[in-house]
């Protein structure tokens, strides 16, 4: 038996490695907040917090287009920006002026307000059309609402004052309501950020595989240091071991970096149970270490290594839920998600943040994360060469 | 001349000698870009479909017929299931570990209360890690059902003083009325597909490993095979040297991008545009400014790891930045500011402009005269910045 200090030698040398050489700290701390700080508000626009831009033309100028230029305002995620075109003029051109960087232009023709009117026009920028075809829906009750009271006009008296009570009965009072329940330990709503950081920390937590493999290449095949350990009184099996323990808590220590800078830059909750968090994190990074280890023991060539580990980080991220949750996924990709550690990690970390779980909760995630783990290990034990 | 095609045969040669790290370079993109095309589809298409289950506790006519309400609305896969009895936990069962949002529970008694009180309330229970989506299906819900109520509650209430003919007539005319006419704003006249709006952003953004390629060959050339010295004691000018290895990465990236386009054509249908020429020099001038990053890159780092970081950073936070993740309306002001001083951007709206938007060669004349000026400074700064000995 080799005494522990030999041992806690070898970790501390990797820290040191990894001291030496800040830029590191650019791919696994910067690049995420970076891109959680680009993607954040953008997901707010995903989720509806953020309104559209739409530019109005109101070439009608009468006030039917008035009445339905005031409900349009207060319609939920439609921010209305007003175009004025004098002499009433409008040619199909000038569209992608009007767009202005906004999602939609929303024309009120001439003689819209007349008995056989033109209906509204709704010219959409063909890259936003998912959205701005959400808030056609809201556009076409707005001007529902505007014309009706002069749809009623047209009937006789005992008409109008039934449509009047029809539809305040059935708009204000429905008959069947629903109700939200959010149901558990779990208070308030989690913004897009909340959302969006436990993806984008387990995401890009996953780069440590990347730093682990590039360390490990330097080693073995460009500064020597591999052979000179290999040569020093430490138990030769123990350098992939304590090797991979060291990245896994340098892991801890990034996931940890990012959830706090999470929670001061953007005020994201964190929930009420740091030391699950911290079980999750070890499983997490023990997960991306071992990817790490297989990789670089099943593949020498280090730009093939980089490219496997870069497209993992993509692809095993967005099957497991970190761009998008799972259940908006694809079906195909949904049914994979389960076969991807992310998916656990990321469903853990939900978990303990917003659903009120505690240790005992997120057990079976963190023994899954833990037998990718082990599996990972061990294949890339099998193919690993120590001296080489 | 003949030197110049020398230098360009050598670093295609270097490239061919490494045949993996060439596939992965010209097939990693388009596995990205696939994937991600797959994931962002919904958000991109509109409103996805949704997994809705539905408790129905109340086993009754009534129900039944909220359900069949529900099942008839776009968007919902509706998933029935009777129970006598409903707990939170249940609720959180339902979730299926975050692959559905939330359960809508039809409760017991709901059919009396509706016919003794003439209302009743149905429960949407949603996961709190998924709130904003709650909000936005409850919305959904309860405006649907509305629509749905809409026409009995009317008739009911226009029985009862009379004149239900002209109300169905009024609601009819305010209905047709209110129809909005949606037209794409661009020349092409179709709304592109999911994949069409979304690759020409991911292509731009991935095709940008080609940098980190360039730059990686630079250094292995200077550090490991030493070819980088036999090179420049060569009898030919060091303008001469980098402006060749910028043509055989520029042909890489080139390459590389259609690849992932014709690929793209073949398995999504992926309309291409009316400009095919426009395409090639929109994608040429892209690798152009790859190819001079990678240039630069390649002269300033001495280590893999530094060059790692720093290009991956970039391919990354530029491509988000540049629009090529979402489009850039949907970054906070001043991102979208920045956003302009990145060639991605200009990069991600010229293709997307042939491809989504259906323009030709001039619309995007000023795209590719603000690349090659992005190209030209970064390749001027790779001189400046270090001497290539």
């Amino acid at each position: 038996m080799y005494p522990a200090w030999q041992v806690i030698g070898l970790i501390q040398k990797d820290a040191r490695l990894i001291l030496r050489r800040p830029q590191a700290a650019v791919v696994l701390l910067i690049l995420p907040l970076v891109l959680m700080a680009v993607t954040g508000p953008a997901l707010d626009f995903v989720l509806g917090e953020t309104s559209l831009r739409v530019t109005i033309v109101d070439l009608d100028r009468s006030e039917r287009s008035a009445q339905l230029l005031e409900e349009l305002g207060g319609v939920t995620g439609l921010e209305a920006r007003r175009a004025e075109r004098p002499g009433a003029s409008f040619d199909e051109p000038d569209v992608r002026d009007l767009l202005d960087g906004g999602a939609a232009v929303l024309l009120i023709p001439k003689g819209y307000s007349g008995a056989d009117g033109p209906s509204l026009r709704y010219y959409v920028d063909p890259l936003q059309a998912g959205l701005a075809t959400v808030i056609q829906g809201r556009i076409e009750q707005a001007a529902f609402l505007t014309e009706l009271p002069s749809a009623v006009a047209g009937s006789d008296a005992a008409g109008q004052d039934a449509v009047r009570r029809a539809v305040a009965s059935a708009i204000e009072a429905p008959a069947v309501r629903v109700e939200d329940s959010l149901g558990t330990e779990a208070q308030g709503f989690p913004s897009a950020f909340e959302q969006s950081v436990p993806g984008f920390a387990v995401m890009f937590g996953f780069w440590m595989a990347g730093y682990f493999a590039v360390v490990l290449y330097s080693e073995r095949e460009l500064w020597g240091t591999w052979r000179r350990t290999l040569a020093s009184p430490v138990p030769r099996w123990s350098m992939p071991g304590t090797k991979i323990a060291a990245y896994a808590v340098f892991g801890v220590l990034q996931l940890a970096v990012l959830f706090t800078a999470g929670r001061v830059i953007w005020g994201v909750d964190l929930g009420q149970a740091p030391v699950t968090l911290a079980f999750i994190m070890a499983a997490a990074s023990f997960v991306t270490v071992c990817f790490g280890w297989v990789v670089t023991s099943l593949v020498r060539e280090y730009l093939a290594q980089q490219s496997i580990i870069s497209l993992s980080v993509f692809t095993l991220g967005a099957i497991g839920g970190a761009f998008v949750p799972v259940f908006l996924l694809p079906p195909w990709m949904e049914w994979l998600s389960p076969f991807t550690p992310q998916y656990w990690a990321i469903t853990a970390f939900q978990d303990a943040m917003f659903r009120g779980a505690g240790l005992a909760d997120v057990t079976l995630n963190i023994g899954v994360l833990l037998a990718f783990s082990a599996a990972l290990f061990f294949a890339g034990l099998a193919r690993f060469r120590l001296v080489p | 001349m003949p030197a110049f095609l020398a230098v360009i045969y050598k670093e295609l040669r270097l490239l061919s000698a490494d045949p993996s790290s060439l596939i992965l370079l010209l097939l990693l993109p388009f596995i990205l870009v696939a994937v991600l095309s797959e994931v962002f589809e919904p958000l991109v298409v509109g409103t996805p479909r949704l997994d809705l289950p539905v408790v129905d506790l109340d086993r009754s006519e009534s129900s039944m017929n909220i359900v069949e309400q529900l099942s008839g609305i776009d968007g919902f896969d509706v998933d029935l299931e009777q129970r006598s009895q409903f707990r939170e936990a249940d609720a959180e069962a339902l979730f299926g570990g975050g692959q559905r949002v939330a359960a809508l529970v039809i409760p017991a008694g709901f059919e009396d209360a509706l016919s003794s009180r003439g209302e009743a309330m149905l429960t949407l229970h949603g996961d709190p890690a998924r709130s904003s989506y709650v909000s936005i299906l409850h919305e959904q819900l309860q405006g649907r059902l509305l629509a749905e109520q809409l026409s009995d509650t009317i008739a009911r209430v226009a029985g009862e003083g009379g004149g239900e003919a002209a109300v169905a007539r009024a609601i009819e005319s305010a209905a047709a009325r209110a129809r909005v006419e949606t037209i794409p704003a661009s020349e092409r006249g179709t709304f592109p597909s999911a994949f069409e709006q979304t690759v020409p952003g991911f292509a731009v953004m991935f095709g940008f490993f080609t940098a980190f390629y360039a730059a990686w060959n630079i250094l292995r050339e200077r550090e490991e095979y030493h070819t980088w010295q036999r090179t420049i004691v060569s009898p030919m000018a060091r303008v001469g040297i980098a402006a060749a290895r910028l043509v055989a990465y520029t042909a890489v990236g080139v390459l590389q991008l259609t690849v992932m386009l014709l690929l793209g054509r073949l398995i999504w249908g992926m309309s291409l545009g009316d400009a095919p020429l426009a395409l090639w020099l929109a994608i040429g001038s892209w690798s152009l400014v790859s190819a001079s990053v990678g240039l630069l890159a390649g002269f300033v780092f001495r280590e893999i790891q530094a060059l790692s970081g720093v290009l991956y950073l970039s391919v990354v936070v530029l491509g988000a930045l540049g629009g090529a993740l979402l489009p850039v309306t949907f970054l906070p002001d001043w991102m979208e500011a920045v956003s302009v001083a990145t060639p991605h951007y200009w990069a991600v709206d010229a293709i997307q402009d042939l491809i989504a938007r259906g323009q030709g060669l001039t619309d995007i004349l000023p795209h590719l005269a603000i690349l090659l000026g992005f190209a030209s400074a970064i390749a001027a700064g790779a001189s400046l910045v270090r001497r290539p000995a």
